[in-house]
């Protein structure tokens, strides 16, 4: 009986864990790197995320749309940002600061990219293969 | 003709008479209060029978006050009664006086049995169960219930701790500044930054079809200058920083 106990409060507190955590460590990392990188306050952090939320579920939209249109998804990429640029400068002023968050995407990408490219090299260097 | 009275003193006094007046009155009255005779007497012995003649006296009184009529207790009831039944119609009339509707009630038994009621009465114990068994029942089901309750507690806790963060950020902003983004990013997984890369929406980053690693690791193969050169001809604006 205690058993039974036991394991349905493990399996309840794993289910809400999970539940609570899906995709969030990513985005975790993600909201980390966009802090630093822009350089945000708290106070503009507050109004920041609400905003730049919005502009990446539009960008996704486009996306999803235009999945075999590569030049359609550009110019509607284009256009979403140009859209944006206005309200992140409200925020944050510097037209600096504004770019970076046009940017910071891609270098956020390209971070990850480079440390998949890492963990296969060392991978390959581990199995004995000559790099 | 009083003229013609000799003026002379006709009464005279003693010397200092009424100087010693009020001494000589108190000494005479004085004087004449003992007489030789005692005023009271008492007969012979009478301190002596005093004891008695007292005893005698308060048993005559105690006497008198202490006799009953004969066979008072007896007829003592009997006289109660007879005085009660003597008022009893002046309470009736009284109570008729001031609720007459309550006086009116009949006094008889309203309730009545079926004559042979409780001859025929026949009482059905329910037959015996096992008791053990129904503690059991009862014990499963209070232990489910206490589990169910604390799982849920602790769902509802989790949920609560989690919804208490920004709707829009997964993590506070002091999280975000203190994070150490090169040890979050080594603990993710391939898979998970493989689907990260293939969902973002950014300019120039193809959905992963799963044949770039075959490239890549031909790509591997040239050098790091012929790499850069390359990058550098191209005039892709997606991979401009």
């Amino acid at each position: 009986m205690k058993k039974i106990i036991l394991v349905l409060l493990i399996v309840c507190g794993l289910t809400a864990n999970s539940f609570a955590q899906k995709g969030e460590k990513m985005q975790a990392i993600k909201v980390a790197y966009i802090t630093r990188e822009v350089n945000l306050t708290e106070d503009e952090a507050q109004k920041f995320w609400p905003v730049y939320n919005k502009y990446f579920e539009e960008l996704k939209t486009a996306r999803d749309q235009n999945k075999a249109d590569e030049l359609a998804f550009e110019e509607k990429s284009l256009a979403i940002r140009k859209r944006y640029k206005a309200d992140f400068k409200k925020i944050l002023v510097d037209d600096a600061r504004v770019n970076t968050v046009f940017v910071v995407d891609r270098n956020f990408m390209e971070m990850l990219k480079n440390r998949l490219q890492d963990r296969k090299k060392n991978n390959r260097n581990k199995s004995g293969k000559p790099a | 003709m009083l003229v013609q009275i000799p003026r002379v003193k006709v009464y005279t006094l003693p010397e200092s008479y009424f100087s010693n007046v009020s001494v000589n009155v108190l000494t005479s009255i004085t004087l004449n209060a003992y007489s030789k005779q005692v005023p009271y007497a008492i007969p012979q012995g009478y301190f002596l029978s005093f004891a008695d003649v007292l005893l005698q006296k308060i048993n005559a009184l105690h006497n008198t006050a202490g006799t009953l009529p004969q066979q008072y207790f007896e007829c003592l009831p009997d006289k109660i009664l007879s005085r009660i039944k003597q008022e009893q119609n002046s309470i009736d009339d009284e109570l008729n006086e001031i609720a007459p509707l309550l006086n009116n009630i009949s006094k008889a038994n309203l309730y009545t049995l079926p004559s042979g009621y409780f001859e025929s009465l026949e009482v059905i114990v329910p037959r015996q169960t096992v008791p053990a068994k129904m503690i059991a029942m009862r014990k499963k089901f209070v232990q489910f219930a206490a589990a169910a309750g604390i799982a849920g507690a602790v769902v509802l806790g989790i949920l609560m701790l989690n919804s208490n963060k920004n709707i829009d950020v997964p993590i506070s902003y002091k999280e975000a500044v203190k994070m150490d983004i090169a040890t979050n990013v080594s603990s993710l997984s391939d898979e998970e930054i493989n689907t990260y890369l293939a969902e973002t929406p950014v300019i120039g980053y193809a959905i992963n079809n799963g044949a770039e690693i075959n490239i890549e690791e031909n790509i591997d193969a040239a050098s790091d200058e012929e790499i850069e050169q390359f990058l550098q001809e191209q005039p892709d604006l997606s991979n401009e920083i």
